[in-house]
């Protein structure tokens, strides 16, 4: 930390409140350094030798019964609060208290909201004293002060605002420059000096005033604060700082730097450094944005001014490749795909450049435990990348474990999924296996519903857990329980539930934004599925692949990008999206290599035979029909070889039913006559009749 | 009872038939602050409480609208014990001072940044010529330095 001037201010300015006011807010948007302000004063009243203790509590991570303890209707037994054990503990100088203790603080770090704060207004006024449903009294001695934690006081009424102290931290305060000095100064003490010398040099060039004014313009994915992107920036540098010194092919490449000559290798190594701190920028800043991707690609090269970037591709298309001391593209690191995948359609995954990269950040953050958080809307893939990357994760050193949120879910059913993937390791501490880290994935994560005051209690529960480590037990609500080695990663559609989440969590995350895959990407993954499945027939197919994702990706970007086909009141079940995309190939792959012997234009009708179902049977107005017609048209001008009327032709129905009725192998083919089909269908509900 | 709240019910017609309803207003903050002013030891109560009352009044209307700027009584109360602590601690300095130094500090931490020039000036002008620095205790200063390192 930094003795910054601001900073101890508020620390004393603190103090002085608490001095005079038991209670007191501790009001400033997130990563403002609120916590930092109670955390330091209390460590100072420590180190002067007055000794203080605290305890925490989100109040809306568990419920209000839970808070203050309630009595059973039925048995009329009481059971025990979090807060009134808290506050009975510091009353009666027992559990961790003594009667030497100056100061004994509750914090209270959580949205205030009438239902539980209105229950503490005798203890914030000069009453003092916490009346429990028991009838059980428990008064505030002198040395005991209450501290409540919150980002704003919305949901507070002026009897709440009135009966407490107010420290507020403005934005600009303290900021985030005390935190990069921090960060800088660990260079330095590791004896590093040209870290230190081009990581200060780069966060004066990259991150000034007129950028961080330009990157408020541009529009983020959900909102997002500066202290949460510097924070991801420190976390990727620190990577691959740390990997540059583990990885045996870069040890190797610096000590042969070193044996070359002192001023080549300080040369190479800034080269390194502000590639490093490049590659930071790109994710940091840049990740959380949708639209503006461009605009910040020419911002980042414009900057970029020792390691240039390629031109071709945009500045997330690269990574910096050491030892070569300039960037590469990811699509040079995919694997190759693995086509012989047995499982279901949905689950298959072919390496893309995406996901190369999106493993690569997951890494990255695993190491510092730091949490990412993806957001796109529907079929944009962010489940598929969190799923890949547990499949392909190391199981000796990971256990993995997700849950999807829905509108029900609330703090105690995570909580339940949580502990039921940690052990208990000694005393209160509980964990997964030692050594090993529980990645925690939870999809759709605005999803659980908004309580009346604006808050999701498991988004309560998982921030406690990142800040302080902490549970109680819910059916024994005395007891806490520390957790270790967890990462969280989680997913949010901004369109569905509560759009966003509260961003005192979502700061703790590195945010990733998802677009609709680029058309490079799009016929790379499905060009090699389809492609694979076409390898079997002659060679009249060959070509095929492309030609039909071609034709795919035209009609789909026709329908996805027009207006006419968005979601309106009357026809709000236009959604289309990847996922449409992906039935198409899907149904194709149903075609087999010998009733299609040398007849690609049976493909073709088929092609058009799945976009009609897939799209067409969604239309209910004749002009949205007219219109896809039209992209039809426009999609079909790939397959030039046949006339598109020979494609469009009636009866264009397929089925595999209608073989097998007559006695043939199940195959999907295209029914040559109606009255069959009526036929056949006509037999199987008499059948069904009987 | 404090109809109208958030988080608070309202009572039952029936039950509120078998009370007698007696309605509240805000009191008149001037007085109870003289009041309190001088059992503080302070000479000068009736002026300075007409000065503090003219700052809160004004900073109610002039400041920017939050929810956690409270103006009333409580406030009031709370920087008048502050006030009467500082006269205690240092009883020759001029009254007006003394006051002005409780107002300025004890508000100051839940200014936001943009109403700061605003209160700064509101007391510049009820308080002219006093230019009275903020007390700060040294040697907690240093200490939070050091531990902050």
């Amino acid at each position: 930390m930094q003795a910054e001037k601001e900073f101890i201010l508020k620390c004393i300015q603190f103090d002085d409140i608490l001095q005079v006011r038991h209670s007191c807010f501790l009001i400033g948007v997130p990563g403002t350094a609120k916590s930092s302000v109670w955390k330091n004063l209390c460590d100072t009243l420590n180190y002067r030798k007055f000794d203080t203790l605290w305890d925490i509590v989100d109040p809306k991570a568990v419920t209000s019964d839970e808070l203050y303890g309630c009595m059973n209707i039925k048995t009329k037994e009481w059971k025990d609060g979090v807060l009134s054990v808290i506050m009975r503990d510091m009353m009666k100088s027992q559990g961790k208290y003594k009667t030497t203790n100056k100061y004994k603080w509750v914090i209270l770090d959580g949205d205030v909201d009438p239902e539980w704060i209105e229950s503490l207004n005798t203890v914030m006024d000069d009453n003092k004293v916490l009346t429990l449903v028991s009838q059980e009294r428990i008064p505030l001695t002198p040395e005991m002060r209450l501290i409540l934690e919150v980002s704003n006081l919305k949901n507070a009424t002026p009897a709440t605002v009135s009966r407490g102290g107010v420290l507020y931290i403005n934005e600009l305060d303290i900021g985030w420059r005390p935190y990069v000095d921090t960060w800088l100064q660990r260079f330095k003490t590791k004896g590093d000096e040209h870290a230190n010398n081009t990581f200060t040099l780069a966060v004066s060039h990259y991150i000034n005033e007129g950028f961080l004014n330009d990157m408020k313009t541009k529009e983020t994915a959900a909102p997002i604060c500066e202290m949460q992107m510097i924070t991801s920036l420190t976390t990727i540098i620190d990577y691959l700082y740390d990997d540059l010194f583990i990885n045996k092919e870069t040890v190797e490449y610096i000590k042969r730097l070193k044996e070359e000559g002192q001023t080549q290798y300080e040369e190479a190594v800034k080269i390194i450094y502000e590639g490093f701190f490049v590659f930071g920028m790109i994710w940091s800043f840049g990740g959380p944005l949708v639209d503006a991707k461009i605009s910040y690609n020419g911002v980042l090269r414009g900057m970029a001014g020792r390691v240039k970037f390629p031109d071709g591709a945009l500045v997330y298309d690269y990574f910096f490749d050491v030892l070569k001391g300039q960037w590469a593209l990811w699509s040079e690191r995919v694997k190759p795909y693995n086509p012989d995948f047995e499982g279901l359609f949905a689950n298959l995954v072919v390496p893309s450049a995406e996901t190369s990269r999106q493993k690569f950040l997951i890494d990255v953050h695993r190491k510092t435990r730091k949490g990412i958080l993806y957001v796109g809307y529907a079929g944009t893939g962010k489940t598929t990348i969190i799923k890949d990357y547990f499949a392909g994760v190391d199981k000796e050193t990971t256990v993995c474990a997700s849950m999807s949120m829905n509108s029900y879910s609330d703090s105690k059913s995570l909580q339940t999924v949580i502990e039921s993937n940690v052990d208990k390791r000694m005393g209160k501490i509980f964990g997964p296996p030692s050594g090993k880290i529980l990645m925690f994935f939870m999809d759709d994560l605005n999803m659980p519903k908004l309580d009346k005051y604006g808050t999701q209690s498991p988004i309560s529960l998982i921030r406690q857990i990142i800040d302080y480590q902490l549970v109680f037990d819910r059916e024994h609500l005395e007891e806490k329980k520390t957790l270790q080695d967890m990462m969280f990663l989680g997913c949010l559609n901004p369109k569905s539930g509560s759009f966003i989440i509260d961003l005192r969590l979502s700061r703790h995350f590195t945010m990733i934004a998802l677009g609709t895959p680029e058309k490079e990407i799009l016929s790379t993954i499905y060009g090699q599925i389809f492609g694979h499945h076409l390898k079997q027939f002659d060679n009249t197919f060959n070509n095929y692949a492309g030609k039909v994702i071609a034709a795919t990706t035209t009609l789909f970007n026709g329908i996805a990008l027009s207006a006419q086909f968005s979601p309106t009141a009357k026809k709000f079940h236009y959604q289309f999206n990847l996922r449409d995309f992906t039935k198409v190939i899907q149904n194709l792959l149903l075609i087999e290599p010998s009733p299609y012997a040398r007849n690609p234009l049976g493909l073709c009708r088929m092609w058009v035979h799945e976009c009609n179902r897939v799209y067409l049977d969604r239309l209910i107005m004749p002009e949205d029909v007219a219109k896809y017609e039209e992209f039809l048209g426009n999609a079909m001008k790939e397959f030039s070889e046949f006339k598109p009327e020979m494609m469009t032709a009636e009866p264009l129905v397929f089925t595999n039913f209608v073989s097998v009725a007559k006695g043939h192998e199940a195959a999907y083919l295209n029914v040559k006559d109606m009255d069959d089909l009526r036929n056949v269908l006509e037999e199987k509900l008499e059948q069904y009749n009987d | 009872m404090n109809p109208g709240y958030a988080g608070r019910t309202e009572l039952p017609e029936n039950l509120k038939a078998l009370f007698r309803s007696c309605a509240m207003v805000v009191p008149d903050i001037v007085l109870i602050c003289e009041n309190m002013l001088m059992s503080e030891g302070f000479e000068t109560a009736r002026d300075l409480s007409k000065k503090f009352m003219c700052l809160y009044n004004l900073a109610k209307s002039l400041l920017s609208e939050q929810v956690h700027y409270d103006w009333g009584l409580r406030a009031v109360k709370s920087v008048l014990r502050q006030a009467g602590k500082l006269k205690r601690a240092d009883p020759n300095i001029s009254e007006e001072e003394l006051l002005m130094r409780a107002l300025r500090d004890f508000n100051w931490p839940k200014i936001k940044v943009e109403d700061r020039t605003i209160f700064m000036g509101l007391i510049k002008d009820l308080f002219p010529g006093i230019d009275a620095p903020t007390m700060v205790d040294e040697e907690l200063r240093e200490h939070c330095a050091i531990v902050a390192k």
